[in-house]
């Protein structure tokens, strides 16, 4: 997909404005929020869970190329193969190659955001294959032509009426010929179109949500079981996963499944969770008879040398954009890109540039929220902070920014100065704040006053008062 | 030029200041050790079935083998449903014995059937969890396809937690199968207005029965 994220404030704007969006993001709340709070209430040991994870996958980084040879050992003597692609064209034409040699026709789809970021769909269908979403927000998506706006429920914006116009538009072809308005009744519907699809398929796509070295396995979670019919009934299986997906052992991943569920949709477990192992076996009943494995390295190599390392424990469970009050907000498309939200407004710049995605490490409160619940640990402040010192050594931000902070980190590094700036400045600004006791314009601050007000300081600074009570003992 | 492979590796082992020591990596994968498990001390039977109930499966516990196809035939009964069954071919199931009336098959479902008939390698009381491996006569799309999937295992089947049921898998002849499923639950979706709806691709009721003599 085309990124659009340098328009992130004019897309804020506009989703400020979005009842229904406004709506669903508050449902958000009420749901997976809530849900994590009680599963991390009724586990003990969450918190030496996300230690131990956060070891578990920092030692896997460090190792990551004896993981990914073992794995892939694994995956060729199980009747598997692997492909490696550097960057997502490679892993397209990878895909298109697989397709075409094996004659396939239709691709059925398990929701995958890898296959998001490498744009697989509108690669197959370019290339004139026929592609379907399987999972039902991805598929409603596609009907619709939309990007997801959530990596774990990828169409939380649309509301039902859409969906029904949706479902009405498209499959009164397929001789549905009745708008719906009960939701039991679109899933049904949804249900009866796909099974077919489902049958006919002859390359079952899905994304891998861990790859075991051990045993050569992918792993996919899903709820529907969608994933699961797409990993069984075509006769071809390809599997699009990044190279920090590879954990060691089938415990490793245990564990981690443990802290998934909990963390992405507040669920002990998904309703299912399938290791697939290479193809079928000679005297299995059904199953895949080819089985094929893309694995995509699209910068994460790169971030694997830089600060943006722990980048790489994350395992895609959206609890830093479920518990970002800025997501909160504006919602995913906002973003402009595949991933949203915390994850992604450190993810997106590495992809798709500084320079288009400049906004988004800005986009950030710094409250500390999604590092709270991150259940591998990932200090994503800390990472966006680091976004934001690159954009400002590679002149990234606006010249007046710039000036801004380097008049102010000068005389902030000069302690006495700066006491004396602001011991003048803070009884003026109360002064002339006396009345209302907040400013509603200031001079050079007119983007932030615009929306806001100011609190107008009550007469001296921190610092002072800082000083005053130590003296007094208090 | 080098491949892809060996572009990506040499990235990794220059992110990583050099290449692993893959005799590492073997060690910790031969070691497989455990990670943190949550501690309980619940009977398994009780958790395992509670656990299932609370994500909308329905359970049955029946005393001995012979009351199986009685549970069954009144799971049918209750639901309306046609006495015909798509099995796999498991021991548990093939001491079954129907009365007239019923049709048993065992074959690759096909879209359009309604009840398939499983059992599991094994249970797993932590989340109430059942785990099943494809074979020969254990299609993985019986799983998934028919509306109602209908669960026959032993209480001697119940392990406590994922590591036990690894160990189990392990303990079986030959290698990871092709496919493993967890499956802890009916088939559901939230993906319309982030409300539950049961019965999405796979089985819109899971019914599980436990033999528990």
């Amino acid at each position: 997909m085309q990124p659009n994220s340098q328009h992130f404030k004019a897309n804020a704007t506009a989703a400020l404005h979005q009842p229904n969006l406004q709506a669903a993001l508050k449902q958000l709340e009420l749901g997976f929020v809530a849900g994590r709070a009680r599963c991390y209430e009724g586990l003990p040991e969450f918190e030496a869970l996300r230690e131990r994870a956060e070891s578990v996958l920092n030692h896997t980084l460090e190792n990551l190329d004896a993981y990914l040879l073992e794995y892939e050992a694994r995956v060729v003597e199980a009747g598997g193969q692997v492909h490696w692609a550097s960057t997502p064209q490679e892993a397209r034409e990878i895909v298109l190659r697989i397709c075409r040699d094996a004659d396939a026709r239709s691709v059925i789809r398990g929701k995958s955001m890898i296959g998001e970021e490498i744009g697989i769909n509108d690669a197959l269908e370019g290339a004139g294959f026929e592609v379907t979403e399987s999972d039902l927000g991805e598929y409603i998506l596609q009907l619709g032509k939309e990007p997801p706006s959530h990596i774990v429920a990828p169409a939380i914006h649309k509301t039902k009426d859409e969906i029904s116009d949706l479902f009405f538009d498209h499959h009164q072809a397929l001789g549905f010929s009745e708008r719906l308005t009960d939701r039991s009744a679109l899933v049904a519907e949804a249900r009866q179109v796909l099974r077919t699809r489902f049958l006919d398929a002859d390359v079952g796509m899905t994304g891998a949500n861990f790859l075991i070295a051990e045993t050569g396995s992918n792993v996919i979670v899903t709820n529907e079981g969608n994933g699961d019919l797409s990993c069984t009934l075509p006769r071809v299986q390809i599997v699009t996963a990044a190279i920090d997906k590879v954990v060691p052992t089938l415990e490793d991943a245990s564990m981690l499944l443990r802290l998934l569920a909990r963390s992405a949709t507040g669920q002990e477990i998904t309703a299912y969770t399938t290791f697939s192992t290479g193809p079928r076996r000679e005297p299995d009943a059904d199953g895949p008879r080819e089985y094929h494995v893309v694995l995509i390295d699209n910068q994460r190599s790169e971030m694997l040398g830089s600060e943006l390392r722990p980048m790489l424990r994350c395992i895609r469970c959206g609890a830093c954009m479920n518990h970002c009050p800025v997501y909160g907000r504006v919602g995913g498309h906002s973003y402009g890109w595949v991933y949203p939200g915390p994850m992604g407004s450190v993810l997106t710049p590495v992809m798709v540039g500084l320079d288009e995605a400049g906004h988004l490490p800005n986009a950030c409160t710094l409250n500390g929220r999604c590092e709270t619940v991150c259940p591998v640990r990932i200090p994503l402040p800390d990472l966006l902070r680091g976004l934001r010192a690159r954009q400002h050594q590679q002149r990234l931000n606006s010249a007046s920014a710039r000036w801004a902070l380097g008049a102010w980190a000068w005389v902030a590094r000069r302690p006495r100065l700066y006491q004396f700036l602001t011991g003048m400045a803070m009884p003026i600004m109360a002064r002339l704040g006396r009345k209302s006791g907040r400013f509603s314009r200031m001079p050079l601050a007119g983007g932030w006053t615009r929306v806001r007000d100011l609190p107008a300081p009550q007469g001296s600074t921190f610092q002072a008062q800082w000083q005053k009570r130590g003296r007094n003992g208090s | 030029m080098s491949s892809a492979k060996e572009q990506v590796l040499a990235r990794i082992r220059a992110a990583n200041g050099g290449a692993a020591d893959p005799a590492i990596a073997r060690a910790r994968i031969e070691a497989h050790a455990r990670q943190i498990e949550p501690a309980f001390d619940d009977d398994l039977a009780d958790r395992f079935l509670a656990k299932l109930e609370a994500a909308a499966a329905t359970v049955a516990r029946v005393s001995a083998e012979d009351r199986v196809v009685t549970e069954i035939e009144a799971y049918l009964e209750r639901n309306g449903l046609d006495q015909k069954i798509v099995a796999g071919d498991e021991a548990v199931l093939r001491q079954l014995d129907w009365p007239p009336g019923f049709t048993v098959e065992q074959r690759v479902p096909r879209g359009d059937d309604v009840i398939g008939l499983t059992s599991a390698l094994c249970g797993i009381a932590e989340t109430g969890t059942l785990m099943l491996t494809s074979a020969a006569g254990r299609p993985t799309s019986l799983n998934f396809l028919p509306d109602y999937h209908v669960v026959v295992l032993r209480r001697a089947q119940l392990v406590a937690r994922m590591e036990d049921a690894w160990d189990k898998l392990r303990a079986e002849p030959g290698a990871m199968p092709r496919t493993v499923n967890f499956i802890s639950g009916p088939s559901k979706t939230a993906d319309v207005e982030q409300t539950v709806e049961y019965g999405a691709h796979g089985p819109r009721c899971l019914h599980v029965v436990l033999i528990d003599g």
